[in-house]
C-alpha cells in the first residue's frame, strides 16, 4: 500500500527517539489488528459451538471463550502501546517538524520567496501541522489496525468456508471500486463548477478594484460582466450538482450495496444447501461486520490522500535547493562591485540578462538605466545574491559573491528595494534594526535626511508609533523613507538602491536625492534610475536594452554626446519633466 | 484563563448566530432534507432485522431437520432489498435537496455581499484590500456551506442511526441491550474526564498557534530585512521559541490524556466487545433468554456503536471552525452604506463646485478639519502639500467617495447627498493613480459609462487619449480583450482610462496628476492625452509637483487637513507656506529640463 512510503515521509521529520516510537508503535497496531481479526474468526466457531452445544474444532463454547479472552486481553494490550507510542511519536513529529521548516526557511536562498511564501508556510507550520500530526498520532495506526483485521478475518473466512473467503474477498475491490467512482464524480462536479467559481472570484475582485470606475459609470453592482459571471457560475453549479449528488450517494450508500449483495449471495448459498444453516446464519453476521468494517477504512484511505498533498508541500519546502556557502568567508578587499559576463534567466529559456559586464569602484556611483522589465532590477539582487547568476561572475571588493559568507555579505552590501518590509514594532526600532548601537544623534540625523523625521512630526505617537502588521500603517512612500534611514544608518560600504518607478512618491524625490547624496559620500552605490535627478548624479551610466544587454556606458556628458539610445531617452524624460497641465 | 474562555465562548456564540442568519433562507429547505434523513436513518436497522429473521428461519429449518423455507427466505431478502432502496432515495433526496438549497445559498450570500458593496461608500474600497474578498466570495462561502447545507443533515444521521440501533436493540432483547452497552459508560467516564477543560485549553492553543503562524509570516516576510540586517537569528529564534511554546503547551495538554484516552479506547474495541457479548449472550442462551441471531445481531450493533459517537463529534468540530467564516460574511453584508437620496434634487446645470467648512476623519485621524474651497466652472484648481495633507481625501470628497462629518459638498449649488449618483457621476469623472480596467473588451472599457457610443465615438475618444493607433495596431483592434488577449503597460492602461473619461464627457474632472509619471516609458504619451482631456472642464488635481500646475487658476496649499494658502503661483509668492513647500524641494521646479540639451 502507498502508506508504507508515505510513513518514511513522515519519519524523515522525526527524532531517531520517534522513529523508534512510531515504528514499535505501528508494529503494535498491526498486531493488534491481526488479534482483532481472530478474534472476529474466533466468532464463528464460537456462535457454531453455543447454538451446537457440540464443540467446534475440538473446543466447545466456554473453551473458546476462554481463547477469546486471551486474544482480547493480548490485543488490547498491544493496542494500548500502539496508540501510546503512536500519539507520543505524533507530538514528537509536530515539534520537529515545526523546528526543521524553521532551520529550512532561514537558510533558503532569498530568490526562493515569492509573494505567497509568508502565508503558505504559516500554514505550513500551524494548521496542516496539526493535521498532518494527528495523522501520525493515530489516523495511520488506526489505518493500519482496521486494515490488518479486515485481512486476517478475511484469511479466517476462507479457513472456515471458502464460500465465506470468496463473499468477503469480492467485497474489497467492490468496495473500492464504488468509492472510486464516487470520487470520480464529485472530481467531474468540482471540475464543472470551479472554473466558472474561479470566474467569478475574479469578477468580484475586479467589482472591488474597479468599483470607483464602475460607479461613476452608473455600473455599481450592475454590470453585465459581473452578472454573466453570477448566471453561468449558477448555471455550471447546476450541471455539477447532480455529479455531486451522485458521488455523495454512492459514497454514502457504497457498503451497503455490497452488504445487500453480500447477504443475498450467503443466503442463496444456505438456501441450495451449498453451506450449512447455522453456518449461513454466522455467515450473514460475518459479511455484516466485515462491511461496515470496510465503511471504516474506505474513507480513511481516502483521507490519508489529503495528507499526502500536504507533504508534498513539505517536502517541496524542505527539497527546495539551497545556495552553496563556502566553509570559510573570504574577505573582500574593497568595496567595489563587478559583473563579468553575467547571464541569467529565472524560467529556463527566457534569458533576462546577457554577458553584462559592469564594474563600479569602490566609492563610485553607477547608475543602470533601461526600458521597463530589461532587468535593471536582477542585476541588483544577482549582487545581493538573491540568485546565483547562470553563467559569468559577480563579484563584491574583488570576491565573488559565490565565496562570502551570507553574514559576511550583508556586512558589505545594504538595500532600498521597492517592497520595504516593516516589522510589527515601534518606527524607532525598525529603523533602529539597521544598527542597534547608533546612537540617538546619529538615529536623528539618518532620519532627517531621508524624511523619516517628517513622519515622526506628524505622527501623534512620533517614534513610538506601531507600523502594524508589514508596516501596513504607513504608506507605500513612507515605507520606503524608513527604508532608506536604515540604508544611512547602517553605513555599509555598498547599498543598492531601486528608485520606484512611479511618481507615487514625488514628495519623496528631494529626500531620496539628499540621502543618496550623502550615501555616495561613505559607500559605493549601484542604482536603479528613474529620476533624472540621480542619473545625473552617477559617475558611470549603464543603458540596458529590452533584451538584456548593456548597449551604452559612460558619464552622462559622455552619452549624451554619443548621441545614441541614451541622448534620445534623456531627451524624451526631460521633455516630460517640463510638462505642464496648466 | 477565565479570560480567555469567556473571550473563546463569545466568539462561539457569535459564530453560531451568523450561522444562522445566514441559513435563515435555506431553513426550510434543510428541514425537508432532515426529514429525509430522518426517514433515511431510521431504515438502518434493517440488515439487522434480516439477520435475524434469516437466522431464525435457519436454525428453526436445522433443529426441524428439513431444508430451509426458501419462500420465507426470499421475501426477508426482498425487505432487505427495499430497505435498502428506500434508504437510498431518501438519503439522494436529502442530498438533492441540500445542494440545491447550497447552490441557492451561495449565490444569495454572494449577491447579497455584491449589492451591498455597491452602496458602500467608495472610500470603503481604498481602506479594504480585495484579496480578502475573494477569500470570503471563494473560500468562506465554502466553508460556510459545507456547515449550513451538510451539517444538519450528516448530524441528524449521526445522531438518529446509532439511535435507532440501540431501541432495535432493546426491542429486540433488552437483556441483549444491556449486555451490549455494558462497557461504554466506563468509556465515556474516562475519555470524559480527559476532555475536562477542553474550551480554555483549546483557546490557549489557538493563541499560541497564533504566535507560531506570526513569527513565521515575520522570518518570510521580512526575510530580506533580516538577512540584510544580519537579524535571521533574531527571527529565526523568536519563530522557534513560539514553536517551542506550543509544543510544550502541547505536550504537557496531552501527555496526561495519552495514557487515559488509549486506556478508555480499549474499552469499546471490537475483541473485548465481542468478548463481553458473546459470553453474555452464551449465558442468556444457555438461559434460553436469547436466541444465536438475536446475539449476533446485537453484538455486532454494540461493535459499531462507538464508532458512530464519534462522527457526531467530529461534526460538531467543523462547526467551530465555520463560524469565523460565517461572521466575515455577515460583516461584509452589514458594510455601512451610503444613504442614497430619497427624493433626488434636479441635477444643477452649473458646473461650480464648493466645499463649506468640510471636516472629515477615519480610523482616529482627523484628514480634514474644516475645508472650504470654490472651484469656479471651468477654473483648474491645484492641490498641493506633503503627503499625508489631505489632499486626495478632499479630492475624493468631491467624488462622494464619501460623506463628509460635517460641512457639505456642493455641485451647481446642490449638496451632494440629495443628488441621485446617476446624476452625480453624469457630471463628476476621475482619472486616479489605479487606471480601473475590465477584463472586458478595449470597446467596453472605454465606453463603460456610455454603452450606446458608437465605434468611431470611441475610436475618437482614444485618439484624443493617443491610444487608438496602439488599439488598431493589435490583432483584434477594439474586440481585443483586457487581460486575455493584452495585457497594457501602466501607461497603455492609463490612456485607456483617459479615453473612457473623456468618452464619458463630465463637466467636473479630479485627477491626480502623478497619472502624468506613473510610467517612463510613456510619459509624453499620457501627458498628452491629459491634455486632451482637461479642456473645457472644471478641473480638481491632487499635485505632486508644482511645475505641472504651476499656471492653474487657484492653487490650495493644504497641511495636515487644512487650506492655509489660496491663490495662484504669483500671488502666493510671499505666502510662507508656499515658500516653505518650494524651499523643501518637495515641488521641484522645472531644474532639469533647462540643462538638457537641444529637447
Amino acid at each position: 500500500m502507498r502508506s508504507t512510503g508515505l510513513l518514511e515521509r513522515f519519519r524523515r521529520f522525526m527524532t531517531e527517539r520517534d522513529r523508534a516510537m512510531n515504528r514499535s508503535g505501528m508494529a503494535c497496531c498491526v498486531l493488534s489488528g491481526a488479534l482483532a481479526g481472530v478474534s472476529l474468526s474466533v466468532m464463528m466457531p464460537a456462535a457454531a459451538a453455543l447454538q451446537s452445544g457440540s464443540p467446534q474444532w475440538g473446543l466447545d463454547f466456554p473453551a473458546w471463550m476462554a481463547v477469546l479472552a486471551a486474544i482480547a486481553l493480548s490485543s488490547c494490550t498491544l493496542s494500548f502501546f500502539g496508540t501510546k507510542l503512536g500519539y507520543t511519536a505524533g507530538l514528537g513529529f509536530m515539534r520537529n517538524m515545526q523546528v526543521l521548516v524553521g532551520n529550512k526557511v532561514s537558510r533558503l536562498p532569498l530568490g526562493w520567496f515569492g509573494a505567497k511564501s509568508a502565508g503558505r508556510l504559516s500554514r505550513m507550520v500551524t494548521q496542516e501541522m496539526l493535521s498532518t500530526g494527528q495523522a501520525v498520532a493515530y489516523f495511520i495506526g488506526g489505518l493500519a489496525k482496521s486494515s490488518s483485521a479486515a485481512l486476517v478475518f478475511c484469511l479466517g473466512g476462507w479457513l472456515w468456508s471458502w464460500q465465506l473467503g470468496l463473499v468477503l474477498t469480492a467485497a474489497i475491490p467492490a468496495v473500492f471500486l464504488l468509492l472510486k467512482l464516487a470520487q470520480a464524480c464529485i472530481g467531474r462536479c468540482s471540475a464543472i463548477e470551479s472554473p466558472a467559481e474561479q470566474e467569478l472570484a475574479s469578477r468580484v475582485v475586479e467589482f472591488a478594484q474597479c468599483q470607483a470606475a464602475l460607479r461613476a459609470c452608473h455600473a455599481g453592482s450592475d454590470y453585465r460582466e459581473l452578472r454573466d459571471g453570477f448566471d453561468s457560475c449558477y448555471r455550471a453549479g447546476h450541471r455539477g450538482l447532480w455529479w455531486g449528488v451522485l458521488g455523495n450517494a454512492i459514497s454514502g450508500m457504497s457498503v451497503q450495496l455490497v452488504l445487500v449483495a453480500m447477504v443475498t449471495l450467503v443466503c442463496r448459498l444456505g438456501l441450495t444447501g451449498t453451506a450449512g444453516p447455522l453456518e449461513s446464519v454466522v455467515m450473514i453476521g460475518c459479511s455484516l461486520r466485515f462491511a461496515t468494517l470496510l465503511n471504516d477504512i474506505g474513507p480513511a484511505v481516502f483521507g490519508m490522500e489529503e495528507r499526502r498533498q500536504m507533504l508534498d508541500a513539505l517536502d517541496e519546502v524542505m527539497d527546495a535547493p539551497e545556495m552553496d556557502m563556502p566553509e570559510q568567508s573570504r574577505q573582500p578587499q574593497d568595496s567595489s562591485v563587478e559583473l563579468e559576463g553575467v547571464d541569467f534567466s529565472y524560467v529556463r529559456g527566457t534569458q533576462v540578462l546577457s554577458g553584462i559586464s559592469l564594474k563600479a569602484p569602490a566609492r563610485s556611483m553607477l547608475a543602470i538605466v533601461g526600458p521597463s522589465g530589461c532587468g535593471k532590477t536582477t542585476i541588483v539582487k544577482l549582487v545581493a545574491r538573491f540568485y546565483d547568476a547562470c553563467a559569468g561572475s559577480v563579484r563584491v571588493g574583488g570576491v565573488d559573491v559565490r565565496e562570502l559568507g551570507c553574514e559576511e555579505l550583508f556586512r558589505q552590501v545594504s538595500f532600498v528595494f521597492q517592497d520595504v518590509y516593516l516589522f510589527n514594532d515601534s518606527l524607532r526600532n525598525n529603523v533602529l534594526i539597521a544598527r542597534p548601537q547608533a546612537s540617538e544623534e546619529e538615529l536623528e540625523r539618518a532620519a532627517e535626511l531621508a524624511g523619516v523625521s517628517e513622519i515622526v512630526q506628524r505622527l501623534p505617537e512620533g517614534w513610538d508609533t506601531a507600523c502594524g502588521e508589514g508596516g501596513r500603517a504607513l504608506s507605500g512612500g513612507e515605507r520606503q523613507r524608513v527604508s532608506i534611514a536604515r540604508a544611512l544608518l547602517k553605513q555599509a560600504p555598498i547599498v543598492l538602491f531601486d528608485e520606484a518607478t512611479s511618481a507615487l512618491d514625488a514628495e519623496n524625490e528631494a529626500n531620496i536625492t539628499r540621502s543618496m547624496a550623502a550615501l555616495r559620500q561613505r559607500s559605493t552605490l549601484v542604482v536603479v534610475a528613474h529620476k533624472l535627478e540621480t542619473i545625473k548624479m552617477a559617475d558611470q551610466i549603464v543603458v540596458l536594452n529590452a533584451s538584456g544587454r548593456v548597449v551604452e556606458r559612460g558619464s552622462h556628458e559622455e552619452l549624451l554626446a554619443a548621441g545614441g539610445s541614451y541622448r534620445d531617452f534623456w531627451n524624451k524624460r526631460c521633455a516630460s519633466a517640463r510638462w505642464r497641465l496648466a | 484563563m477565565p479570560k480567555v474562555s469567556n473571550e473563546d465562548r463569545r466568539r462561539d456564540q457569535a459564530g453560531r448566530a451568523a450561522i444562522a442568519r445566514l441559513s435563515k433562507p435555506i431553513r426550510g429547505r434543510t428541514l425537508a432534507a432532515q426529514l429525509f434523513v430522518l426517514l433515511s436513518a431510521g431504515l438502518s436497522f434493517v440488515p439487522y432485522l434480516a439477520l435475524v429473521w434469516l437466522g431464525d428461519i435457519f436454525l428453526q429449518a436445522q433443529e426441524a431437520g428439513v431444508a430451509a423455507d426458501a419462500r420465507h427466505a426470499d421475501e426477508v431478502l426482498r425487505l432487505l432489498l427495499a430497505g435498502f432502496v428506500l434508504k437510498l432515495t431518501f438519503h439522494a433526496v436529502a442530498l438533492a435537496i441540500t445542494h440545491f438549497a447550497d447552490l441557492r445559498l451561495r449565490l444569495t450570500i454572494r449577491r447579497g455581499i455584491v449589492e451591498r458593496l455597491g452602496q458602500a461608500p467608495l472610500a470603503w474600497f481604498g481602506r479594504n484590500d480585495s484579496g480578502s474578498l475573494r477569500s470570503a466570495i471563494q473560500d468562506d462561502t465554502k466553508t460556510v456551506h459545507t456547515v449550513i447545507a451538510h451539517a444538519p443533515v450528516d448530524l441528524l444521521n449521526g445522531l438518529v442511526s446509532p439511535l435507532v440501533l440501540l431501541l432495535f436493540m432493546f426491542a429486540l432483547n433488552w437483556r441483549l441491550a444491556l449486555v451490549g452497552i455494558a462497557t461504554v459508560p466506563i468509556y465515556v467516564l474516562l475519555y470524559g474526564s480527559s476532555m475536562k477543560d477542553m474550551g480554555p485549553k483549546t483557546a490557549e492553543m489557538n493563541a499560541q498557534l497564533a504566535a507560531v503562524s506570526s513569527t513565521m509570516v515575520e522570518l518570510v516576510a521580512g526575510i530580506k530585512v533580516v538577512k540584510a540586517f544580519a537579524k535571521t537569528g533574531e527571527a529565526h529564534e523568536r519563530y522557534t521559541r513560539a514553536a517551542t511554546t506550543f509544543a510544550d503547551t502541547y505536550w504537557e495538554w496531552c501527555a496526561p490524556m495519552i495514557g487515559l484516552c488509549s486506556v478508555a479506547a480499549e474499552f469499546v474495541s471490537m475483541p473485548l466487545l465481542l468478548l463481553v457479548n458473546l459470553c453474555g449472550g452464551g449465558l442468556l442462551l444457555w438461559a434460553d433468554l436469547a436466541t444465536l441471531p438475536q446475539i449476533l445481531a446485537c453484538t455486532l450493533i454494540a461493535i459499531v456503536l462507538p464508532g458512530a459517537m464519534m462522527t457526531v463529534a467530529n461534526i460538531t468540530w467543523s462547526y467551530q471552525l465555520a463560524g469565523s467564516a460565517a461572521e466575515r460574511l455577515v460583516a461584509l453584508l452589514d458594510t455601512p452604506i451610503l444613504p442614497e437620496a430619497a427624493h433626488p434634487a434636479p441635477a444643477p446645470g452649473e458646473a461650480s463646485v464648493s466645499l463649506e467648512d468640510v471636516s472629515y476623519s477615519y480610523g482616529g485621524t482627523q484628514a480634514l478639519d474644516g475645508v472650504s474651497l470654490e472651484l469656479r466652472p471651468n477654473s483648474l484648481t491645484a492641490l498641493i502639500g506633503p503627503s499625508g495633507s489631505g489632499k486626495s481625501t478632499l479630492a475624493s470628497l468631491v467624488a462622494r467617495f464619501d460623506d463628509p462629518d460635517s460641512g457639505s459638498v456642493k455641485l451647481g449649488g446642490v449638496d451632494l447627498r440629495e443628488l441621485s449618483s446617476d446624476a452625480l457621476y453624469d457630471r463628476v469623472s476621475f482619472v486616479l493613480q489605479d487606471s480601473m480596467l475590465l477584463n472586458a473588451s478595449v470597446r467596453r472599457n472605454i465606453a463603460l459609462g456610455r454603452p450606446d457610443a458608437s465605434l468611431d465615438q470611441v475610436r475618437e475618444a482614444a485618439r484624443l487619449a493617443q491610444i487608438d493607433d496602439l488599439v488598431m495596431s493589435l490583432p483584434k483592434g477594439y474586440d481585443t480583450v483586457l487581460g486575455s488577449d493584452w495585457s497594457p503597460s501602466g501607461g497603455e492602461g492609463q490612456r485607456l482610462s483617459i479615453a473612457r473619461a473623456i468618452l464619458s464627457d463630465a463637466p467636473v474632472l479630479i485627477m491626480d496628476e502623478a497619472t502624468a509619471f506613473a510610467d517612463p516609458d510613456s510619459e509624453l504619451e499620457i501627458q498628452r492625452a491629459l491634455m486632451g482631456l482637461v479642456r473645457g472642464r472644471t478641473v480638481l488635481v491632487i499635485a505632486h509637483r508644482l511645475n505641472s500646475i504651476i499656471g492653474a487658476d487657484q492653487i490650495a496649499v493644504m497641511e495636515r487637513g487644512r487650506i492655509v494658502a489660496l491663490g495662484t503661483h504669483e500671488t502666493l509668492q510671499n505666502n510662507a507656506h508656499y515658500q516653505a513647500l518650494l524651499r523643501q524641494g518637495d515641488f521641484p521646479l522645472d531644474t532639469h529640463g533647462k540643462e538638457a540639451p537641444d529637447a
